[in-house]
């Protein structure tokens, strides 16, 4: 690994902490969706994962699919990737995918992050490099969730993190899988 | 060991320039391990809380991300906290816009520097594209609109030597009003 992407993450993890950005204590967010009743068409986007493979978000129609716009010095972002994982694991052999799209960083940030939290995240990370996927979506903010359906629409989103395993979004997302 | 807290009860008597505005009991707290300071309030729909960044921490984050030593220079420099706000509400949406909020000081008020101000500065320095995205997500949005539950984390910026005290009016608008509150005593980071 070069030393730049070891000086990035450092800065990241060194801001985190000693800002006391997510300090002990802090509270839980809030379970809550935003419903978006006019269900927009979700834009499309091809990127590669962390390992290199590729990912038309459209490939994913027919699934219900949590998009997660994140970055690893996003404190927030942070926070909500074991609960993110929990979530994946909890639903796996559901008509469910889980797409993370980091936004500007490389593989190596995001290796060095993954390694960083201790918990395996098995559910793809995608990158999107030169921010060209985001700012084709309503993001103004990171870390910004959405849920899309079946086909493809934007159903809900969420603004900061949240604890994805918590039982009242499992039950949302379960209700858009099984209707 | 627990950090060091003191509250400081509204005032009665605020400067003229910020009399209009409710000042909101706040939460300042010190960090005992790293000395920094944070201060928290909540107020109505919203709470909000600021905690210093270090000049070196910011210095470090940006240099990392493709800023050269002048650039990331002169955003450690700025005064920058980590600021969180959150919808505290059960059901009413909140819109802000930065541009809305003040930086009151003795016999001044004047705005924050904002996203806008920072990306001119670095259209004239050839900043690369990634270090500017970098920059524009790393910091707090200048206007969005918050949901029941929806919260973020990001950069402000006050253009404001190091040491500087400083009151923050800050502003919000819910479906029917525009509700502003007043921030007291908030100190920039100093270089550590």
């Amino acid at each position: 690994m070069r030393p730049i992407k070891n000086l990035a993450l450092a800065a990241a993890l060194t801001l985190l902490s000693a800002t006391g950005a997510v300090p002990a204590g802090e509270p839980l967010p809030a379970p809550t969706l935003t419903p978006l009743p006019e269900r927009p068409r979700a834009p499309e986007f091809s990127l590669r994962d962390a390992d290199g493979k590729g990912h038309r978000l459209s490939q994913h129609r027919g699934k219900v699919v949590l998009i997660n716009f994140w970055a690893t010095w996003c404190p927030p972002c942070r926070r909500e990737m074991p609960s993110m994982q929990r979530a994946w694991d909890r639903l796996k052999g559901e008509d469910f995918m889980m797409l993370a799209v980091n936004v500007g960083e490389d593989e190596d940030t995001v290796f060095a992050f993954s390694f960083a939290t201790g918990v395996t995240l098995d559910f793809p990370i995608l990158l999107d490099r030169d921010s060209a996927a985001i700012r084709a979506w309503p993001v103004r903010a990171l870390p910004t969730s959405f849920i899309l359906d079946r086909e493809g629409r934007m159903v809900y989103r969420a603004v900061g993190g949240r604890e994805w395993d918590d039982p009242q979004l499992l039950e949302k997302i379960r209700a858009l899988i099984e209707p | 060991m627990p950090p060091r807290t003191s509250r400081a009860a509204a005032c009665a008597a605020l400067a003229a320039m910020s009399s209009a505005v409710p000042a909101v009991e706040t939460v300042h707290r010190v960090d005992p391990e790293t000395a920094i300071h944070s201060w928290e309030t909540r107020s109505q729909d919203v709470s909000l809380r600021l905690t210093q960044i270090l000049p070196g921490q910011v210095r470090g984050f940006y240099l990392a991300r493709g800023f050269d030593a002048a650039a990331a220079e002169r955003i450690a420099h700025g005064c920058v906290f980590q600021t969180v706000l959150r919808n505290e509400s059960a059901r009413s949406v909140i819109r802000f816009n930065l541009s809305d909020w003040r930086v009151i000081l003795p016999g001044e008020t004047r705005a924050l520097k904002l996203e806008h101000d920072w990306q001119q500065e670095w259209a004239g320095r050839g900043l690369t594209e990634s270090a500017r995205s970098a920059f524009r997500w790393a910091l707090f949005p200048t206007e969005h609109s918050y949901e029941p539950g929806d919260w973020n984390m990001g950069m402000t910026t006050y253009a404001l030597p190091a040491g500087s005290l400083f009151d923050l009016r800050f502003v919000w608008h819910t479906a029917h009003a525009k509700r502003e509150a007043l921030l007291k005593g908030l100190r920039c980071a100093r270089e550590e």
